[in-house]
């Protein structure tokens, strides 16, 4: 599986997006006045083009984007009949793959990451299981409180009290 | 089906195996059973609330398997029960104090669970868990907003007091 996200961010972080072009190039051509401008340009006006945009990836790799921790995605890329080492992190909203290595140190990395991936979604497994019993238990629970509302309606229909539209209870006059 | 009048209720080891038949849907041994509940009223109480049962589930939930945990918790539920009903309470009353409390340790049971949120694998595990939060919590607030409603519009409490001692007289 991270195998396939790396893939869908190596793919996010070249593709040319026509539309993010397109609001840059107006950024540029409506602020070219001094550098000020262009700082803003650049500081303030890009990055919000930018968020703009991000969904589009977003979309793409949703797996990834809704991960509340900070994962590192290694993946080993051939050359010839050599191997080499990056890992894709996240740098001001964008995916930047960083050169790890090769040989046997990198070999260790890639170990160590596997096995924290192993470990975290080993975590991740037993989360889901125990949210998963606690959910069985609340259908238990959802049904015990949909008896009691009835019942209680029933008692208090009985005892002459009435709602209208949702209102509090109330007790009807007596004549 | 009702029982036979003046049949006397089963023994001990008769009783045992014609629960066991019950609880494999024998219905041949609903008479007898019938008869056994007639003469122990205590046994349908406490294995027909299905209140108590639940709230029993949820205790068991929360004390992780510690039996001394199990009994405070108990002991606490049953302490609030007389805090929140009062030493006359009504049916009604006595009812939503029931709901109250195992509203509450449902409640509990989500916080408790709630705590780890961090380590949620993914934002939307951690929402699902807000969202059952969110929902023990209404219920909760349900039960005591109706309390608190049957009590305003029942019979007022008025209370005497004589010298030393006070008479509460419902009027």
């Amino acid at each position: 599986m991270a195998g396939m996200a790396h893939d869908i961010l190596d793919h996010a972080e070249t593709r040319r997006n026509p539309a993010m072009d397109a609001t840059l190039r107006l950024i540029l051509e409506a602020e070219p006045l001094g550098r000020l401008r262009s700082t803003v340009a650049r500081r303030i006006l890009l990055p919000i083009a930018r968020s703009r945009h991000e969904p589009r990836l977003a979309v793409a790799a949703d797996h990834l984007w809704r991960t509340t921790k900070k994962v590192v995605h290694m993946a080993w890329q051939q050359r010839g009949d050599k191997r080499y080492l990056y890992r894709s992190v996240k740098h001001q909203g964008r995916v930047i793959r960083e050169y790890l290595g090769t040989g046997p140190v990198a070999e260790a990395m890639y170990h160590v990451e596997v096995l924290e991936r192993q470990q975290r979604q080993a975590e991740a497994t037993a989360w889901r299981q125990t949210l998963a019993d606690q959910a069985a238990i609340d259908v238990q629970v959802q049904r015990w409180w949909a008896q009691q509302d009835l019942l209680l309606q029933a008692l208090l229909y009985s005892e002459g009290c009435y709602r209208h539209d949702r209102s509090p209870w109330r007790k009807r006059a007596t004549p | 089906m009702t029982a036979a009048p003046g049949a006397s209720a089963p023994p001990l080891d008769e009783l045992t195996t014609l629960l066991r038949q019950a609880q494999a849907g024998d219905r041949r041994v609903l008479p007898a059973l019938q008869v056994h509940m007639d003469a122990h009223p205590e046994y349908w109480v406490q294995q027909g609330n299905l209140s108590r049962e639940i709230r029993d589930l949820l205790i068991i939930q929360l004390s992780v398997g510690d039996l001394a945990r199990q009994e405070a918790i108990t002991r606490w539920c049953a302490a609030q029960f007389q805090a929140l009903a009062g030493p006359t309470p009504s049916p009604l009353e006595t009812l939503l104090v029931d709901e109250i409390l195992t509203c509450w340790l449902d409640l509990d049971r989500w916080r408790l669970i709630s705590v780890a949120l961090d380590k949620a694998p993914t934002r939307g595990d951690a929402q699902t868990v807000q969202r059952r939060v969110d929902a023990a919590h209404q219920r909760w607030l349900k039960a005591v907003k109706t309390l608190a409603q049957i009590r305003k519009l029942g019979v007022p409490v008025v209370q005497i007091n004589l010298a030393a001692q006070q008479t509460n007289v419902a009027g």
